[in-house]
């Protein structure tokens, strides 16, 4: 399996989340303030000033502090969500395909009914009935996220049931869970990491959007979307406090969209057309 | 009649299955039977030829015989062992002492795994241990023609016959009593084929192997089955040693059969 | 390099191009920058009228040879080196409106998956008739009525019924018989047939041929017959080519090439069709695997599977003629 490195999607979407990623793990050596420490007396500083990089907001937090803690949640909670839903919807969506018959139709029941809903506002009704934590902002991203991974895995795992080397395996004795581990999942990884990276670009998105209305996380701590939020105000003074974490979504999100592109492109079945 | 050769004959009696499928909750349902009742026995150590044109039902009793699917009714055992039957329950696959060699080749094998571990599959999901399983490989992949130093490699790098004797090599390194060959050379290029018809040969000479070969192709069945049973609308037709029914065929769709296959000479 | 002339008796005064004449042909296709020589350097004529079979296993390059006629590929995935013409008309100076024109008309083909070259969403008929619209000036009426002929010509017993099913209603057989009755509904020159029958069962395999036989012998048709079963091509062809690895390795007519065999490979090939053991003994396969594009040399191709071959076989073989119209490309032919 040849990737092809040398490949701009690759090499800027690689560059713009590695340097998001080193910020969110080392940046706060890079910086001596702390993002919840108050200093009214410091607000509204614009960037570059007294040693605030990206400025202060009104609060006279440091912005610069404030976005790499944000980005370390985010990140977090977009990562999590990923793998949750990544999980159980490649096994729901394997075993939903393979099987088929009864299993099958039930479970296509179970997901028609969970699509049925608008995602954010499933998210806030359950951010409403269960209360606003970390825990459950994942659950709430989670629950219907684990669907297009079922979609996909669920179609391959149709047309991988009936290949020979599958049967050829049951007439050697194997069981289901032999046939998943040795034959089914592996062959469905590459779709699942493709779907996986630009779901982590919406699960980034979708945070922040819960963060912005005020559903997300606890406001104490520091969130892209809570930023962007409490920049709302100050839009025509001070826009560095809406601006930059937008900036932030927004260069995460691009570098993950071109780097799910990218692994796209790589998979794309049409690369090795054989003529002779 | 030795007893070994008597603990292997297969026995098939009265083969029967329908297939049905649903048309919603509003009409009947649709029934096609796919076989009406099929019965034949299978001599230790010879190769039975199952021939005849689609839609016959061959493909269908191939997947039964294996255990891919589950017959209606009739009954099958090997010597004494009933594999399945009116009173017997159903024995899995890879009890039966019967492997199968599939028509794809490159279908047949996981494009992801070494061709050790394919031909090994059996061995591993039996809890065969490593070294065991190391040496069976190598054993088997001699036999059918291959090196041992081929278990490192991948599917993709072999042709489309050598894709097949590795096929075969599964098959055998589970020792089977049986081994069922569902148009197992019907995909391969005419020299290819002769390259495996002739392997076949050799291994039912040196390990007394039975085989029972499914094709459409009457010119194969010709130059490597002992008997043969042609098929038609699921039912045997006609049955007998090659010979005898290719030269005087009795029954009138196996008449229009034969002489519609072109001939070399 | 002697052109090849028709077995079938002296040449008329007025001396017509054959219908497929090719000189010198070679076939490259693109893999990324790469440029694979696929067919090297194949002359063969087809005579009007002739049932010409090109045979070759896979790899030998013989499906590219009939895009090439019908020019189905673009010029940057299928380039054509050498000369191919149709009735003295060079193939490969055409513009594709030209070409158009031809395709269905002049020069029509059909496949092997009749499944995938009809439109399931259109009745027989209706295709037929599209293909008519395309290329002749008939009136619905007479276009109607033609399309019943061309369906009781393929042995439909019920021609207006067959029009309205669409592809899925027919079995295999039947979808071949209708594409056979669409390809012959604008009187072609030609017809290139490639691998028809390898799908359907023998029954109706004789069923199509004996259908194209007979349509050939009425309507004067050349027939280039593509395929790998040689006892079929004995059974129906005139004169066969026979390709490896890309290369024309014997060509002439069917009891020189098949009967006689001047080529090693053709032998070997024949050899290796399976047919009644006598006394047990074996047929001998051909050992080895066909080489692929990438490794080919100017030397012969199948010296390292051939048991005649020696030093003098890895150097640029020329074509040698065995007979008027039977040529090898072999320095150590059989005799």
């Amino acid at each position: 399996m040849k990737f092809d490195l040398l490949n701009l999607k690759f090499l800027l979407g690689a560059l713009l989340l590695g340097f998001v990623l080193f910020l969110a793990l080392f940046g706060a050596w890079l910086t001596p303030f702390d993002p919840n420490r108050q200093d009214l007396m410091a607000s509204l500083l614009p960037p570059l000033t007294e040693g605030h990089i990206l400025g202060t907001d009104h609060l006279g937090r440091d912005i610069f502090a404030r976005m790499i803690s944000g980005a370390k949640v985010s990140l977090a909670i977009a990562a999590s969500v990923v793998l949750i839903s990544g999980v159980v919807g490649v096994l729901v969506g394997a075993l939903s395909g393979y099987l088929r018959g009864t299993p099958d139709l039930v479970t296509q029941k179970i997901v028609e009914s969970f699509w049925a809903f608008p995602p954010i506002l499933l998210a806030i009704a359950i951010l409403a009935f269960f209360g606003q934590s970390l825990t459950n902002v994942i659950l709430a991203l989670t629950i219907q996220r684990w669907i297009p991974y079922s979609r996909i895995t669920r179609a391959q795992a149709m047309v991988l049931r009936s290949l020979a080397y599958v049967e050829a395996s049951k007439v050697m004795g194997g069981g289901l869970a032999w046939i998943m581990r040795h034959h089914i999942l592996p062959n469905l990884m590459a779709s699942a990491i493709i779907v996986a990276t630009f779901s982590m670009a919406t699960a980034i998105l979708a945070e922040a959007s819960l963060s912005f209305l005020g559903l997300g996380v606890p406001p104490q701590i520091a969130t892209w979307g809570g930023m962007l939020a409490e920049g709302r105000s100050y839009i025509t003074r001070a826009w560095w406090i809406a601006v930059i974490p937008g900036l932030g979504i927004f260069i995460t999100v691009l570098a993950l969209n071109l780097l799910g592109d990218w692994l796209r492109d790589q998979f794309d079945p049409k690369k090795n057309l054989n003529l002779t | 009649m030795s007893a070994l050769a008597v603990d292997r004959t297969l026995t098939a009696r009265d083969i029967r299955k329908t297939f049905v499928r649903s048309n919603g909750w509003f009409s009947r349902a649709s029934e096609t039977r796919a076989l009406k009742g099929v019965s034949f026995d299978v001599e230790p150590g010879e190769i039975f030829g199952i021939v005849g044109e689609s839609g016959c039902g061959k493909s269908t009793l191939a997947r039964i015989l294996v255990g891919l699917e589950q017959a209606d009714g009739g009954s099958l055992a090997v010597g004494d062992r009933t594999l399945f039957g009116p009173d017997s329950p159903e024995l899995p696959p890879v009890r039966r002492g019967i492997q199968m060699v599939f028509q794809d080749p490159y279908s047949s094998l996981n494009p992801r795994m070494k061709v050790g571990d394919i031909v090994a599959e059996g061995l591993a999901i039996a809890d065969v241990p490593r070294d065991e399983r190391e040496r069976r490989v190598a054993e088997t992949l001699s036999l059918v023609g291959l090196s041992p130093a081929d278990s490192q490699k991948h599917a993709f790098q072999f042709s489309g016959g050598q894709r097949q004797r590795i096929c075969i090599a599964r098959a055998l390194v589970m020792e089977p009593q049986i081994l069922v060959a569902d148009e197992a050379v019907s995909a391969l290029d005419v020299s290819v084929q002769m390259q495996i018809l002739n392997m076949i040969l050799d291994l039912r000479d040196r390990i007394g192997l039975s085989i029972i070969f499914i094709t459409h192709d009457i010119s194969v069945v010709e130059y490597i089955c002992d008997r043969v049973m042609v098929m038609y609308d699921g039912q045997v037709v006609e049955h007998g040693p090659t010979q005898t029914v290719l030269d005087h065929p009795s029954d009138a769709y196996t008449q229009r059969l034969i002489a519609s296959v072109p001939r070399l000479e | 390099m002697t052109p090849q002339t028709a077995s079938a008796g002296p040449a008329p005064a007025a001396a017509e191009p054959p219908v497929i004449s090719a000189r010198n042909l070679s076939l490259f296709v693109r893999d990324g920058r790469k440029r694979i020589r696929i067919v090297s350097d194949v002359s063969f004529d087809i005579a009007r009228g002739e049932f010409f079979a090109l045979v070759g296993e896979s790899g030998s390059g013989k499906t590219m040879i009939a895009r090439a006629i019908m020019r189905l590929l673009p010029q940057r995935m299928l380039e054509i080196e050498g000369e191919l013409s149709f009735s003295g008309t060079r193939l490969t100076d055409l513009s594709e409106a030209r070409m158009r024109t031809l395709r269905g008309g002049a020069i029509s083909m059909i496949f092997q998956e009749p499944m995938t070259s009809l439109d399931p969403l259109m009745p027989i008929g209706r295709q037929i008739e599209e293909t008519m619209e395309v290329h002749s000036d008939l009136g619905h009426r007479a276009r109607m009525e033609r399309i019943e002929q061309l369906l009781s010509d393929v042995r439909f017993a019920d021609p207006a019924k067959i029009a309205r099913m669409y592809p899925n209603e027919l079995s295999g057989g039947m979808r071949q018989r209708a594409m056979i009755a669409m390809a012959l509904a604008n009187n072609p020159r030609l017809l290139i047939a490639d691998e028809p029958t390898t799908a359907l069962d023998v029954t109706i395999q004789r069923e199509v041929m004996e259908i194209i036989q007979r349509l050939r012998e009425r309507h004067d048709l050349s027939v280039l017959f593509i395929s790998h079963d040689l006892s079929l091509v004995h059974q129906y062809a005139d004169r066969v080519g026979v390709l490896y690895a890309g290369v024309l390795m014997e060509c002439g007519g069917e009891a020189d090439v098949i009967g006689r065999s001047a080529h090693p490979y053709t032998a070997a090939l024949l050899n290796c069709a399976p047919r009644r053991r006598v006394n047990g003994a074996r047929r001998q396969g051909i050992p080895g695997t066909v080489p692929s594009p990438l490794e080919w040399d100017d030397g012969c191709r199948f010296r390292d599977r051939c048991q005649f071959a020696d030093a003098k076989c890895a150097a640029a073989i020329p074509v040698s003629d065995r007979a008027p119209g039977w040529s090898a490309r072999c320095v150590r032919p059989l005799s």
